[in-house]
C-alpha cells in the first residue's frame, strides 16, 4: 500500500518535472529583436560568402568571425572587410545578448554564444576555415 | 690610426707560418712586402683591428690556402650600428702588390653564396667592398682617410629591402618587397648625408591591420654633429603604392613631409616639421620624444583651412565606420592646432569656417554653416561660442541655434540650447557630460514646445493629428548604453495628455534596441484621434494605461492596455463605420451581421462607456471590455446609451497581436479606400 | 515520519508534492543545451540560407579574391 503512494507521488514528481523539461524544449527565438538581428546577418552574409570560401574570413570558437589571411584582401578593401567583421561580430553578440533576454535569462549569454560558437563550426561549408579546440585556423 | 706592431714566428710543421700581430690597415702593405710567398707556403695573417668612426673589423683573419687563394675571417664587424660576428670570406684570387691589395672573385658564403669583391689601394689607404647578391643588385662600401678620421661611403643599386629587414624594429610590421637605390655619406667628423630611393617596397603585420604595397619613397637626409648631439633635417616624397594603417586606408599623392631637428643621446627632437597632402593641405608640426622613456613628452601640430569634404573622405571617414557619421556629405573648412604635453592633450582650438554636414542617404539629420571657434583646455575652464544657421531632423526643418557649450577638461556642460524645429522649438537644459571609465556618460533635461501636430506628423509620416505638441522631459540619464528617463515624461496632444514614467531606453543604437516604460492617457479626445487614424468617427474622451510596455526594435512584445471612457460630461457619440471597424476587430463575421440588422439604418449610435483591455505576452493578446461588466459569453466593448443606443460586445478572449495588427491595418486601409459594392 | 492510515499518507503525498513544488521554484533553471542547439540551428539557416537549394549564393564582396595558397 506504501509502496503504491510511494509509486504515485513519484509519478507526479516525475510530471511536474517533465512539465519543467518540456518548458524547457524550446528557446524563444521569435521575437522582433532576434528577426531583426537575423535579418541584418542575413544580408550581410552575402558579402560574408566569398570571404569564408577563400579563407580570408574565418569562423571563430567563440561564436565570432575573424580576419584568417590578410594577404587574400586587397589593402583598399580590407577596411572594407574589417568593418563588415566587426559589424557581423557586432550582431553576433547583439543576437546572442538579445535570445537570453527574451528567454528572461540574460545570464545564459554566455552559453548561448558557446552553443551558437560550435554550431556554426559545426554546420560551416567545406572549405572554409575555422578555429579548432587549440585555437589554430582549421581548413573544413 | 696606430702604426704596426710586428712579430714573426717560425713553425716547425708545414714550412713557415707567420703570424703577425697588427693595428690598423697599413699592416697589409708591410705583410705585402715582407712576406713574398712560396708556393707550399701557408700564411696566416692576424689583423686584430681596422677602424674608422662608423667602421670597425675585429680580429682579422686572413689564411692564404696557396694557389694565390685565400680565406679571410673577421670576428666582429660593425657598420654604423648594425654589427655582424665571424665573417668568413673566400677569395679565388688574392692580388698582393706593391700598392694594391685586391680580391676580384671573392665569396661572402651567407647562407647563400655572394659574390664579393674587395680592394686596398695601400697608397691612398682606401678600403673598396663590393657585394653582388644578383645580377641586377650591388652593395658598394668605400672606407677612405677624410679630413678627420675615415670617411665611408656606402652605395645601394637594386639592393634588396629585405636584407636590411634584420635592422629593422621588431615591434614594426614587416619588410617584404622592395628595392632601394641610393648613397649614403659618412664623415669622419660625424656629418652624415643620405640620398635613398625605395621602390615597390612593401611591409605588413602577422594580423592584416597595417601594409603597405608597391610603395615609392624618396628620402633625403642630412646630419652633422652640434656640441653632444646631431642637427638633422629629411625630407621625404611618397610617390607612389598604397598603405593600410587600420582603419586608414592612404594612397599616395606625392605627400611631402620634411623635418628638421636635433638628436642627442636622449632625445629626439623635432623643431620643425611640415607635411605636404594634396587635396588637403599643410600641417606644420614640432615634438620631443624621449628615447630612454620611449614617448613623446611635447607636440603641437597646426592646420588651416582644411577643406573638410577632403578631410572626412580621406581621413575621417574610415574611424567613423559603423557609426551614424559614416556616410555623410560634408562642405566647409576647419583649421587646427593641438597641443600635447608629457601627460597627453593639453589644448585643442578648432576653427570651423561655414561647416555643413548632412546624412547622405537616410537624411535623418543636417546641420548647415557651422560657424564658430571651439578653445578646449586640459585644465582650464572654457566656453565655445559656435552658431548653427539652420539643419534638418528626421527631414523637419531646424532653425538657426547657437551652441554655448562649456568645456573643462572631460567636462562638458550645456546650459540652455534652444533649437528652432518647424513652427516649435525643442529645448535641453543643464546638459552635462562626463568621461567615464569605458563610455561617455550624460544626462540633461528639457522640453518641446509649439510643434503643430500636422506638420510634425506629416513629416514623421505619421496619420495627421491635430493640435499643437508640448512635452516636458524630466531628467534624462545616458549610463553605458542604457537611457533613463526620471520623472515622467508628459506631453500633450488629442486636447488630452500622454504621461509616460519609468522609461528606459537600452542599447538604443543597436539592431535590437529595448523600450520599457509605463503609459498613462489621459482625456484623449476620441474625435481627434479617430479622424487621425481613419477609424470612423467617435466622439467623447478616453483614458489609456499600459502598464509593462516593452518594445523591442519599436515593436510591442509585452504590455497591459486598458482603454475606458474618461470620467466626466461630455458628448458620446459613434459612427456606423467605427462600429463596424470595432465589430471587423473581431473577424470578418461580425460587421456583416450588422449590415444585415436593423442597425444599417443609423448613422450614428449613443454609447455610455467604452472599455477594452490587451494583456500582450509571447504574442498572444488576452483581451477584455468595460471593467465590472464581465459577461458570461463575452466582455462589453462599448455600452450603449441614450438613442438610438448600441452595444458591442467581444466574445473572443485570445487574439494573436499579429492577427489583430493585421486587422487593424485592414480597417484603417479600408477607411481611405472609396468602397466599391 | 510514519505513517499510520491511509489519510494520513494521502496528506503527506500531498505536502510532498507542495514542498517539491515549492522547490522547483528556487531551483535553478540549468542551461537548456539542446533546445539552444535546436534554436542556433534555425537560426543559421536562415542567416546562411542553409534550406532551399543553393547553399550560399556566389553574391561579389568587397576584397573577395581567390585564396592563393
Amino acid at each position: 500500500m506504501k509502496n503504491w503512494i510511494m509509486k504515485t507521488l513519484w509519478l507526479i514528481a516525475a510530471l511536474f518535472a517533465a512539465g519543467q523539461a518540456f518548458a524547457q524544449a524550446n528557446l524563444e527565438i521569435n521575437t522582433p529583436g532576434v528577426a531583426a538581428i537575423q535579418g541584418s546577418m542575413q544580408k550581410r552574409h552575402g558579402e560574408l560568402a566569398p570571404l569564408y570560401a577563400s579563407g580570408a574570413v574565418g569562423l571563430t570558437r567563440d561564436g565570432n568571425v575573424a580576419l584568417r589571411d590578410p594577404a587574400a584582401v586587397p589593402l583598399a578593401q580590407r577596411a572594407a572587410v574589417n568593418g563588415l567583421i566587426a559589424a557581423e561580430n557586432q550582431d553576433r553578440a547583439a543576437l546572442y545578448r538579445e535570445i537570453a533576454r527574451a528567454n528572461s535569462h540574460p545570464e545564459w549569454e554566455g552559453d548561448i554564444r558557446n552553443t551558437f560558437g560550435q554550431r556554426w563550426i559545426d554546420r560551416a561549408q567545406a572549405g572554409w576555415y575555422y578555429q579548432n579546440a587549440a585555437g589554430a585556423w582549421t581548413r573544413k | 690610426m696606430a702604426c704596426a706592431r710586428l712579430a714573426r714566428k717560425a713553425s716547425a710543421a708545414k714550412g713557415a707560418i707567420n703570424v703577425i700581430r697588427a693595428a690598423g690597415a697599413f699592416a697589409l702593405l708591410v705583410m705585402g712586402m715582407l712576406a713574398p710567398l712560396g708556393r707550399t707556403q701557408q700564411i696566416t695573417l692576424i689583423l686584430d683591428d681596422l677602424t674608422g668612426a662608423a667602421f670597425s673589423a675585429q680580429s682579422i683573419k686572413l689564411a692564404f690556402v696557396g694557389g694565390g687563394a685565400a680565406a679571410i675571417d673577421i670576428g666582429a664587424l660593425t657598420v654604423g650600428a648594425q654589427s655582424w660576428k665571424h665573417i668568413h670570406l673566400e677569395c679565388k684570387q688574392l692580388a698582393l702588390e706593391r700598392a694594391r691589395i685586391a680580391c676580384d672573385e671573392g665569396v661572402l658564403p651567407a647562407g647563400e653564396k655572394i659574390p664579393l669583391s674587395f680592394s686596398y689601394a695601400t697608397d691612398q689607404r682606401v678600403l673598396s667592398v663590393a657585394l653582388k647578391p644578383a645580377p641586377d643588385e650591388t652593395w658598394q662600401m668605400q672606407l677612405r682617410p677624410g679630413r678627420q678620421g675615415n670617411d665611408l661611403t656606402i652605395r645601394m643599386d637594386g639592393g634588396r629591402l629585405q636584407r636590411v629587414a634584420a635592422w629593422w624594429p621588431p615591434d614594426l610590421p614587416k619588410i617584404n618587397a622592395g628595392v632601394v637605390d641610393g648613397v649614403i655619406e659618412y664623415e669622419g667628423d660625424g656629418r652624415i648625408a643620405a640620398k635613398l630611393s625605395l621602390s615597390n617596397a612593401g611591409f605588413a603585420d602577422a594580423v592584416g591591420l597595417h601594409a603597405g604595397e608597391k610603395l615609392g619613397i624618396s628620402m633625403a637626409l642630412q646630419a652633422e654633429p652640434d656640441a653632444q648631439a646631431l642637427r638633422w633635417r629629411a625630407q621625404l616624397a611618397w610617390s607612389a603604392g598604397e598603405v593600410f594603417w587600420q582603419p586608414l586606408y592612404l594612397k599616395s599623392a606625392n605627400q611631402q613631409l620634411s623635418m628638421e631637428g636635433r638628436l642627442d643621446a636622449a632625445h629626439l627632437r623635432v623643431a620643425r616639421g611640415s607635411l605636404r597632402y594634396p587635396g588637403i593641405g599643410d600641417v606644420t608640426f614640432s615634438g620631443d620624444y624621449d628615447l630612454g622613456a620611449k614617448k613623446v613628452t611635447g607636440a603641437q601640430a597646426s592646420a588651416q583651412a582644411i577643406p573638410v569634404a577632403a578631410l572626412y573622405e580621406s581621413v575621417l571617414k574610415p574611424f567613423l565606420d559603423g557609426s551614424t557619421l559614416s556616410d555623410l556629405r560634408t562642405d566647409g573648412r576647419v583649421s587646427a592646432e593641438v597641443h600635447l604635453g608629457v601627460d597627453g592633450l593639453q589644448r585643442v582650438d578648432v576653427q570651423l569656417d561655414n561647416v555643413s554636414l548632412e546624412d547622405k542617404t537616410q537624411h535623418r539629420f543636417a546641420l548647415f554653416n557651422v560657424n564658430g571657434l571651439v578653445p578646449w583646455r586640459a585644465r582650464e575652464a572654457t566656453q565655445a561660442a559656435v552658431t548653427v544657421k539652420g539643419g534638418e531632423l528626421l527631414k523637419m526643418p531646424v532653425g538657426a541655434f547657437a551652441v554655448p557649450l562649456g568645456m573643462n577638461g572631460m567636462r562638458f556642460d550645456l546650459k540652455q540650447l534652444r533649437v528652432p524645429l518647424l513652427d516649435g522649438y525643442f529645448e535641453i537644459r543643464d546638459f552635462a557630460a562626463r568621461a567615464g571609465t569605458a563610455n561617455w556618460n550624460w544626462q540633461f533635461t528639457g522640453d518641446v514646445g509649439g510643434i503643430s501636430m500636422d506638420k510634425i506628423t506629416a513629416a514623421l509620416g505619421l496619420p495627421v493629428m491635430q493640435g499643437t505638441l508640448a512635452a516636458t522631459l524630466p531628467m534624462v540619464r545616458h549610463i553605458r548604453s542604457t537611457f533613463r528617463v526620471d520623472g515622467a515624461l508628459f506631453l500633450k496632444v488629442f486636447n488630452g495628455s500622454i504621461e509616460v514614467k519609468n522609461l528606459v531606453l537600452l542599447d538604443l543604437f543597436s539592431k535590437a534596441p529595448r523600450v520599457q516604460a509605463d503609459v498613462a492617457m489621459r482625456n484623449l479626445d476620441l474625435g481627434l484621434v479617430t479622424s487621425a487614424f481613419s477609424f470612423g468617427n467617435m466622439t467623447g474622451r478616453v483614458d489609456a494605461r499600459i502598464a509593462g510596455l516593452e518594445l523591442v526594435n519599436w515593436q510591442p512584445v509585452k504590455f497591459d492596455v486598458r482603454v475606458a471612457s474618461s470620467a466626466g460630461d461630455y458628448p458620446r457619440k459613434i459612427s456606423q463605420a467605427a462600429v463596424q471597424n470595432i465589430s471587423a476587430l473581431g473577424g470578418a463575421g461580425a460587421a456583416a451581421a450588422i449590415q444585415r440588422s436593423f442597425l444599417r439604418f443609423f448613422e450614428q449610435f449613443g454609447y455610455d462607456r467604452l472599455g477594452w483591455s490587451c494583456k500582450l505576452q509571447n504574442g498572444l493578446c488576452e483581451m477584455g471590455g468595460v471593467e465590472g461588466m464581465e459577461a458570461a459569453q463575452g466582455y462589453v466593448i462599448v455600452k450603449g446609451g441614450g438613442i438610438p443606443a448600441i452595444t458591442v460586445m467581444g466574445y473572443n478572449r485570445q487574439v494573436s497581436w499579429q492577427e489583430l495588427l493585421d486587422r487593424l491595418k485592414r480597417v484603417t486601409q479600408g477607411n481611405v479606400k472609396p468602397i466599391v459594392e | 515520519m510514519k505513517l499510520r492510515t491511509n489519510s494520513h499518507t494521502l496528506l503527506g503525498a500531498l505536502l510532498g508534492v507542495a514542498v517539491m513544488a515549492a522547490g522547483c521554484v528556487t531551483i535553478n533553471i540549468y542551461f537548456p543545451a539542446a533546445a539552444a542547439e535546436k534554436a542556433a540551428d534555425r537560426i543559421i539557416d536562415e542567416v546562411w540560407q542553409l534550406k532551399g537549394g543553393v547553399p550560399t549564393p556566389p553574391a561579389p564582396a568587397p576584397g573577395a579574391k581567390p585564396a592563393e595558397k
